[in-house]
């Protein structure tokens, strides 16, 4: 969704929760949280493990790897900065992980999106300071 | 377990005009729903003690609703931040108070000017869903309809049908914004907006405010109106579902799946003893996943079971959302719908009014799900 020199979508402000994410994926690193007592992965950041309680936690890497749990290609633009940018899609992938993650389905046409379809991790350094992790078919091995 | 069953009723019941453009503040619109609620009760500003509202976007306070009134003193007032589903959830609140003792008559209310004030579109976001461009709720439901449509084979014809029952229900009541009727042809042509969600399958943005008045059943047998009893609530239950959902099943639910035990089991009736259902309409889709939601079939089998809409129409087994609902009369938060529920069952729906309609259905969503079943 880069649109030339000046960035005008939503950026993230990471927070004391997801600052762990976003700095992964600066480095183009897609990290989990991960409990350091029970070791349950989890996704979306959040302060507790919600298996066991404890707030002690620490960042894993993912495989990148996952397949479409499911997707809208949006073709509206929500408010007048998402006017040159329509249509592209929100895709809901499911990681090797076991995990649900929102993120952009990229390279790929609406009409060839399938429901368990393998996709990876792409990184787009949208600003000097802020990457986005988007999904792309998988290449075949 | 006491429950609320049968403790309390809706005395009264009023709204604004729904309109785009309303040149009013939403406090007007908060205010002149309430005056009309009260009025339609038989009571004045001085018989409430109570109040309690839900806002989101264009907040409104109870105190300033309460002073703008001259209700003289309130004994008992709650402001809930949130959408639509906290209509039912409020009332079951308002009820819950009265029958702690904590207020005799309780205003309930939602005022919002959604097309003049703040639109979709506008406003900040989520860090982890925002700069993906998941802004808006359409793309929320999309995104749960499309995996619903993979997994059980429904079909948009299935979410075409319920926007064509609700606009044709819209032609009987002048007071919808949108009543211009529509072929399923009309439906399947019209603008993408997120896939597979098109322009009909979304709800209105509209300005107004629909409020009721609650009160206890033994206070209710002296007023003006004929009592509606609340038979059963369930206010904001949760649980996995969409987005906080583990499985495929749960995902393509919400947590209605979790206020259908509640408030059945509260009511003591099945989903058959329902005549007419005002069933939370932001999108075609949500209205499909709530039949299932909700034990009308199974989960997975709304499409066909909503089938070409018969049965949701007006003459069907179940009207719903005979009114015009949220996709055609206009977008007030489940208000709106529970206003013409009561309206059904007291026989005052005029040339909509389903013959004989003794127990009614009114939900919110999502995914904290909210229910009341409600009886003459």
């Amino acid at each position: 969704m880069t649109t030339g020199t000046e960035y005008k979508l939503p950026l993230p402000q990471p927070n004391v929760d997801d600052k762990a994410f976003w700095e992964g994926c600066k480095r183009h690193e897609l990290l989990l949280q991960k409990c350091s007592q029970c070791g349950k992965v989890r996704y979306y950041p959040e302060p507790f493990c919600p298996k066991c309680l404890s707030d002690k936690k620490e960042s894993v890497k993912a495989s990148g790897k996952g397949t479409v749990w499911s997707w809208t290609t949006t073709t509206h633009a929500f408010g007048p900065r998402f006017k040159d940018v329509v249509p592209y899609t929100v895709v809901v992938v499911k990681l090797a992980e076991g995990l649900r993650m929102t993120s952009n389905l990229i390279d790929c046409k609406p009409e060839d999106i399938r429901v368990d379809m393998p996709v990876e991790v792409v990184f787009d350094d949208v600003t000097p300071e802020v990457t986005l992790p988007k999904f792309r078919p998988a290449k075949k091995a | 377990m006491a429950t609320l069953k049968d403790k309390c009723a809706i005395v009264g019941v009023g709204e604004t005009k729904y309109i785009r453009g309303s040149g009013v503040s939403t406090l007007h619109l908060a205010a002149e729903c309430s005056r009309n609620a009260i009025a339609d009760a038989g009571l004045t500003p001085k018989d409430i003690d109570g109040m309690i509202l839900f806002h989101l976007g264009d907040p409104v306070y109870t105190d300033e609703v309460a002073a703008n009134l001259g209700i003289p003193e309130l004994g008992w007032q709650l402001v809930v931040d949130g959408g639509g589903n906290n209509g039912c959830a409020v009332v079951a609140t308002a009820g819950a108070a009265i029958n702690a003792g904590l207020a005799h008559n309780v205003l309930v209310l939602h005022a919002c000017n959604r097309y003049s004030g703040v639109r979709f579109g506008a406003g900040g976001g989520n860090n982890l869903m925002s700069p993906f461009g998941k802004v808006q709720a359409p793309q929320m439901f999309a995104l749960w309809a499309q995996r619903h449509m993979a997994q059980y084979g429904t079909k948009a014809e299935h979410f075409g049908a319920i926007a064509v029952a609700c606009r044709y229900h819209a032609g009987f009541n002048e007071g919808a914004l949108m009543r211009q009727p529509i072929t399923m042809d009309d439906y399947m042509k019209s603008r993408m907006i997120t896939t597979p969600l098109r322009l009909l399958d979304c709800c209105l943005e509209t300005d107004g405010g629909a409020a009721l008045v609650v009160t206890s059943a033994e206070r209710a047998k002296t007023m003006k109106q004929e009592p509606i009893y609340i038979m059963g609530a369930a206010g904001n239950s949760w649980g996995p579902a969409g987005e906080d959902a583990d499985t495929a099943e749960e995902y393509c639910s919400l947590g209605s799946r979790y206020a259908a035990k509640r408030v059945f089991g509260m009511a003591e009736v099945t989903p058959k003893d329902i005549d007419v259902a005002g069933i939370y309409d932001c999108f075609t889709y949500t209205v499909l996943t709530q039949f299932e939601d909700y034990g009308f079939c199974a989960k997975g089998e709304g499409g066909p079971w909503v089938g070409d809409g018969k049965r949701i129409t007006l003459g069907g087994e179940m009207p719903i959302n005979t009114s015009g609902g949220h996709l055609s009369e206009g977008y007030v938060r489940s208000m709106n719908l529970m206003n013409e529920v009561v309206r059904q069952l007291r026989g005052q729906s005029g040339k909509r009014q389903v013959k004989g309609a003794e127990i009614g259905l009114v939900t919110g969503a999502p995914n904290p799900g909210s229910a009341l079943i409600l009886r003459r």
